[in-house]
């Protein structure tokens, strides 16, 4: 499904990936963990399609199409979504006719027809309900004055209503408490399926109790310098990162 | 050949006629004044310089052409529409309830010019700037409308004036007058809409006195064509516990330019101004507003919002005036403004004069650009680019737009803003009563 191959990413002439490698099959939850500073986010963004990034060499294949060369909302068009670290507030724009506006967007973008206004409602509905955010919250503009557990369960709500086909999470447990955790992972574990795939970016190894990962890769220095099962992030919770740099310096 | 020198060959008052007096005397000042220029502190960032050299015809008379789509006619069962300044008797209203009477300026003029002389002397007078000066020399087309004590009409009546492209360049000093009686209450739409291809010079003035306890929420739409000039300007006169709302929706004509005023006369009275104005290439908008707390215990809520695209270039200034025996006022003033292109300019310049001392006056003006962060984040949903920049235009307008009460306005409104009707539209805001 996806396939990173070699990426070298800079910003501002900075080298922030140095040739990292990647492969995502369908159907299987990568946790993408490491340091701060290590280059997590930067994979996050630059798979999103984030202007600010300069991509040096290599690449990024989704579903076999080079995905560098398309644009944000292509990306999204292809299956992409990606929860943000950081929702942005938008004024002024209501919440729901920006769900409904991206959903359209997609399906215009897959040649398909507009959402039935009945039935986006209804999908809504059931979503929200699903995640346990407030009603109210649908009609507001978009993460302005939400507090910041609900900035992150409305990126999940996003997500289940658009139903990607390949979701990063980056560090979307941060900041949440144990409650909200469990419910934001509630709302990932719902929509795993065979044909979805997702790289969960994280720091901390308490996401993947509630969201149990296939594969644990480290990032660090803008690589990938260990991969293994879901034993490898219960052991850097207990020990630490220090002793894998050490290994790998 | 400019408007001065083509009035100056038209303009032969009949001695005989109603007001001729004052009509003359009003010439005089407009012409003693002269054309403004950027070197008037007023001026200063619009230009007249080749606005207003047409060979204007002036009080045309009834030819009229046929205007394309005008909005929201359809959505007024009260109006009165003029189309090249000719009444347009088919498309007027029912009866409107007792307690208002309209009657148009020719009636008035007919029937009883005098009681025009007080408003004529005192928008001629020495203080008076040209463009009204002008308005009070030549208006013949307009309406005056009046509320009873205690009437109230919250179904809004449409005043339109529409300039078609079959006109000649026609020049127009279309005259709005308002008196709400004591606990009156009057939703006004000012509408100035112009087809693509006319080219008119209008400067209308439209003359608001809210009597004491009295409501007027004043709506004026300009949508004139991209080849017109338009020099408008709004008197508003508050008297004691009234409100006057004043909405400003500027998209249209080549140069345009409004001056509203607002006189808070007596304790209680207060003012809202919403404004709204968005230029495009080729465009220049100016919004002069003028607030004077003339008594104590007023207040006045104003916020405007520009957005500049292309090569556009958008004007505010806000002047607001504490008095000095106005204590214990409040004025709020903000004006934020959106560029969307690096040729577009927004110049805006708040402009506070206190010599009261125990007042609360807060004001703010910005001019910023698009967040990137926001547009990614929109784009990232599966919004194209062109979308994600209406919406995100449309969401830094939706402060102003939702406080307009009328929602097949504000639908107008949205539509223009995002080039799409499909907007679910925020719950309306109750003004503060």
């Amino acid at each position: 499904m996806l396939s990173i191959q070699n990426l070298h990413v800079e910003i501002d002439g900075k080298p922030i990936l140095r040739g990292l490698n990647l492969e995502v099959g369908a159907g299987e939850v990568h946790a993408i963990m490491g340091p701060n500073g290590s280059g997590k986010s930067t994979l996050a963004h630059v798979l999103a399609g984030k202007p600010g990034y300069l991509v040096t060499a290599g690449t990024v294949t989704f579903k076999g199409q080079d995905l560098l060369a398309l644009a944000p909302e292509e990306r999204a068009g292809e299956g992409v979504f990606l929860a943000f670290q950081y929702p942005v507030e938008i004024p002024g724009v209501n919440n729901v006719y920006m769900l409904k506006a991206a959903l359209n967007g997609i399906r215009r973008y897959r040649g398909l027809p507009e959402i039935d206004a009945v039935e986006f409602l209804a999908r809504v509905k059931a979503k929200t309900a699903a995640l346990g955010l407030k009603e109210g919250l649908l009609s507001r503009p978009v993460n302005q004055g939400f507090s910041g557990g609900e900035k992150k369960r409305n990126e999940i709500f996003q997500m289940s209503v658009l139903e990607p086909a390949l979701a990063v999470l980056d560090e979307t447990d941060s900041g949440l408490d144990i409650d909200a955790l469990r419910i934001v992972a509630e709302g990932v574990n719902q929509l795993r399926d065979a044909a979805r795939s997702f790289v969960v970016v994280t720091h901390y190894q308490r996401l993947l109790d509630y969201i149990v990962p296939d594969v644990v890769h480290v990032l660090a220095h803008g690589q990938i310098i260990k991969t293994g099962s879901r034993e490898l992030a219960l052991e850097l919770e207990a020990r630490g990162y220090d002793w894998l740099l050490q290994a790998v310096a | 050949m400019g408007i001065l020198q083509t009035l100056a060959r038209e303009f032969a008052p009949d001695p005989a006629a109603p007001l001729a007096d004052l009509r003359a005397r009003a010439f005089a000042h407009a012409r003693q004044r002269g054309v403004p220029t950027p070197r008037d502190e007023a001026w200063k960032y619009t230009d007249l310089q080749g606005h207003l050299e047409g060979d204007y015809l002036v009080n045309a008379g009834p030819k009229r052409g046929a205007p394309s789509a005008v909005p929201l006619l359809d959505a007024t069962p009260y109006r009165l529409v003029f189309i090249d300044d000719t009444l347009a008797p088919d498309l007027a209203a029912p009866a409107l309830p007792p307690g208002v009477r309209l009657r148009t300026l020719a009636a008035v003029l007919a029937e009883d010019p005098a009681s025009l002389r007080a408003l004529m002397a005192r928008h001629a007078g020495e203080d008076a700037n040209f463009f009204t000066a002008l308005n009070m020399a030549c208006a013949r087309v307009g309406v005056v409308i009046e509320l009873a004590a205690g009437c109230q009409l919250t179904t809004p009546l449409l005043i339109a004036f529409l300039h078609t492209g079959e006109a000649e360049q026609h020049f127009s000093a279309p005259l709005v007058i308002v008196n709400a009686g004591p606990n009156s209450q009057l939703t006004l739409i000012e509408l100035h809409h112009g087809d693509a291809a006319a080219t008119n010079l209008s400067t209308p003035l439209t003359d608001l006195t809210a009597g004491a306890g009295s409501i007027i929420e004043h709506y004026r739409l300009q949508l004139e064509g991209a080849g017109a000039v338009h020099i408008g300007s709004v008197q508003a006169t508050i008297e004691r516990d009234a409100r006057v709302g004043s909405h400003s929706f500027a998209f249209g004509s080549k140069l345009a330019r409004v001056e509203i005023c607002a006189k808070l006369a007596a304790p209680g009275a207060a003012v809202v101004l919403n404004g709204l104005f968005s230029v495009g290439a080729g465009q220049h908008i100016d919004h002069q507003t003028r607030i004077d707390h003339q008594a104590p215990h007023t207040t006045s809520v104003e916020l405007y919002k520009g957005l500049a695209a292309g090569d556009g270039r958008g004007v505010f200034r806000g002047q607001v005036i504490v008095q000095p025996h106005a204590q214990k006022i409040s004025a709020r003033q903000a004006s934020h403004n959106l560029l969307l292109s690096p040729f577009a300019e927004i110049d805006t310049k708040p402009e506070l004069e206190i010599y009261a001392d125990d007042v609360t006056c807060a004001h703010g003006a910005t001019v910023g650009q698009l967040d990137d962060a926001a547009l990614f984040y929109l784009c990232s949903r599966g919004i194209p680019a062109a979308e994600a920049h209406a919406l995100l235009t449309f969401g830094f307008t939706q402060e102003v737009v939702e406080q307009v009460s009328f929602e097949p306005l504000r639908r107008l409104l949205a539509a223009r803003l995002t080039g799409s009707a499909d907007i679910p539209l925020p719950e309306r805001i109750e003004p503060a009563s």
